[in-house]
């Protein structure tokens, strides 16, 4: 697809053979990083199908071997690999719904209600978004302690039911998107207010949502910090967790925790493989606005 | 008259109550979730206490200590150099081939971006325990490269000379995807008749690019510069991973928040933990102030 919007080299001039040396090169130079973007997921393909034996031994093998199962058997074994597996999911998941429910709410609330003052609340939650999870770490742990919500699902989705960035992003799309006609008339017309927004706002953010849920689940997905502190047993370990407590404890035994990598990662680069102008558009757009 | 009237103003009541039962979740979950959490920590700060058994009150001792703490200033240290020279790269770099990949001069585009952008799919615990098997010493892929070249290997995760550029460069491969992205959304958002009306004023390459390619990507630049100052002063997950929860040889590679956690979570000095906790914070927000008053806040 040509671009339109071009920076000034115009590409049509006649070239001199110096100028094709530098596109050579150019192109040189990007195919060496797009290689280098993509080796390491390469890498952990191959640690995942080969022993360890072999990873330790020169020449390194450079193609995936055929361990896979052996692996697999070795990394059930050792840790309660697909409840952790699931343990991800529905943490992801019920995590990711929430947080879309909840922001379109509150972002049709700001984007569609004249309530006075209703700007002093959407700054106060901007503000929030400042404020960097380590200062709750401990106080937060402690609270969970006390709750006796350690070591469960509470955890770790009661304290992310709702996220400040979704609001924000929601509000935004849904004050360009949803025409304010449509609303009223529906309230004319008797309408719940609930229903309003299940029935028609709903409806219409979709797109947005889809940006919006691709970006938090891959929050809750990739989240390290939190479930590494208020999660203390391997059965409830969500993925980051368990696989990091696998490299302390096995240490250089690449072959067990190699393969628990490559299954976590690997639903997510198809994911984004299928869908890559989708998920680079749900995880920077916030970003742009 | 009256009736509608009457009708319309308990209409608006009512609106207003819809609003403020659609908005009150996150306030609810903010004030239970971390505005407590946060006034908790500022308390703690006061105090020492490991979580059993009695709490005392220490008053502004662990702020003293803090202060006096060298190992608390290395951290601050490592995480400003992790973060000022993992910027310097990622913000540059990046640039030039969202720069080149825009002008036209190769085609490809979106092949390319999405490439670079798959890194920014996976988890950086991934990302670390693959840079883990890369960096290895005696059999890591890395060193074999080095070898090959420079007939030696080098000791990426155990030296303490490396183990910054080591944390650098896991940093740098993550992280580059994103800005490059980010700068290809911005160049593309540069109006086209911009250029041509520069170059019919007889404005050259470097001419137009200073003044017309980089004031515009000025939101982007300093989002990205800010963002990176955030996110760079909470650096843990490559530290942690990399040194196997300690600091590396030296304490090379501890940062803010890993010192954090030392405190808070492996030796329970919940106290001394909760006032790093308040350092970080105003640390974070000074340093986000300095650069909105530097820079000037983001045109709308």
């Amino acid at each position: 697809m040509k671009t339109i919007h071009r920076n000034q080299i115009d590409p049509h001039r006649r070239w001199s053979p110096v100028a094709v040396c530098g596109k050579f090169l150019l192109y040189a130079v990007l195919i060496f990083w797009a290689v280098v973007s993509v080796f390491p997921f390469w890498w952990m393909l191959v640690c995942a199908t080969r022993t360890t034996g072999e990873m330790f031994n020169i020449p390194l093998p450079l193609v995936p071997g055929h361990s896979l199962r052996q692996n697999l058997q070795g990394l059930l074994k050792v840790t309660p690999f697909v409840r952790q597996y699931l343990n991800s999911v529905f943490v992801a998941v019920a995590g990711t719904t929430s947080q879309l429910f909840l922001a379109s709410l509150s972002g049709y609330a700001f984007a569609k209600f004249d309530v006075r003052g209703k700007e002093r609340f959407f700054l106060i939650i901007l503000a929030t978004m400042m404020i960097p999870s380590q200062l709750t770490l401990i106080p937060g742990f402690l609270l969970m302690s006390k709750l006796h919500w350690l070591n469960t699902y509470y955890s770790l989705l009661v304290p992310g039911l709702v996220g400040a960035f979704g609001i924000f992003w929601m509000r935004q799309y849904i004050a360009e998107a949803v025409p304010s006609e449509l609303l009223d008339s529906a309230r004319v017309d008797g309408c719940h207010e609930f229903l309003i927004f299940t029935r028609i706002v709903l409806p219409i953010t979709t797109p947005a949502l889809a940006a919006l849920g691709t970006f938090i689940f891959l929050g809750f997905w990739n989240d390290f910090l939190w479930p590494l502190i208020v999660l203390r047993e391997p059965g409830m370990y969500t993925l980051p967790v368990a696989l990091r407590f696998l490299t302390t404890t096995y240490m250089f035994d690449y072959s067990k925790f190699m393969i628990g990598t490559a299954l976590a990662t690997f639903p997510m680069v198809l994911a984004y493989l299928f869908a890559s102008r989708k998920f680079i558009a749900g995880l920077t757009a916030g970003a742009l606005k | 008259m009256v009736i509608v009237a009457v009708a319309g103003s308990s209409w608006l009541r009512r609106k207003n109550l819809w609003f403020y039962i659609f908005i009150a979740p996150f306030f609810l979950q903010f004030a239970i979730f971390q505005l407590f959490p946060m006034v908790w920590a500022f308390w703690l700060s006061f105090h020492e206490w490991t979580g059993i058994g009695s709490m005392t009150a220490v008053g502004w001792r662990n702020y003293v200590q803090a202060v006096h703490d060298p190992l608390l200033w290395q951290s601050i240290g490592n995480t400003l150099y992790l973060w000022f020279f993992g910027t310097a790269i990622s913000m540059s770099v990046p640039f030039v081939v969202a720069f080149m990949l825009n002008s036209g001069l190769v085609r490809g585009k979106e092949f390319f971006r999405t490439a670079f952008f798959l890194p920014q799919v996976t988890s950086l615990v991934v990302v670390g325990i693959i840079f883990l098997t890369l960096y290895g010493k005696e059999y890591g892929f890395l060193n074999q490269l080095v070898h090959a070249v420079f007939g030696t290997k080098i000791d990426w995760l155990g030296q303490s000379a490396w183990i910054k550029p080591s944390i650098i460069l896991l940093g740098f491969w993550h992280g580059f995807g994103w800005f490059t992205v980010m700068y290809l959304a911005g160049l593309q958002s540069i109006p086209e008749e911009l250029y041509e009306a520069a170059r019919v004023d007889g404005a050259g390459l470097a001419q137009q690019f200073l003044y017309i390619t980089i004031p515009m990507l000025r939101n982007v630049i300093v989002f990205l510069f800010m963002m990176s100052f955030i996110n760079g002063l909470q650096s843990f997950i490559p530290s942690f991973i990399l040194l196997n929860g300690g600091g590396g040889t030296g304490n090379a590679g501890l940062t803010i928040v890993m010192y954090l956690y030392q405190h808070g979570f492996t030796f329970f000095n919940l106290g001394y933990g909760s006032s790093l906790a308040w350092l970080l914070f105003v640390l974070i927000v000074a340093g986000t102030l300095l650069q909105v008053k530097f820079v000037g806040l983001n045109r709308k």
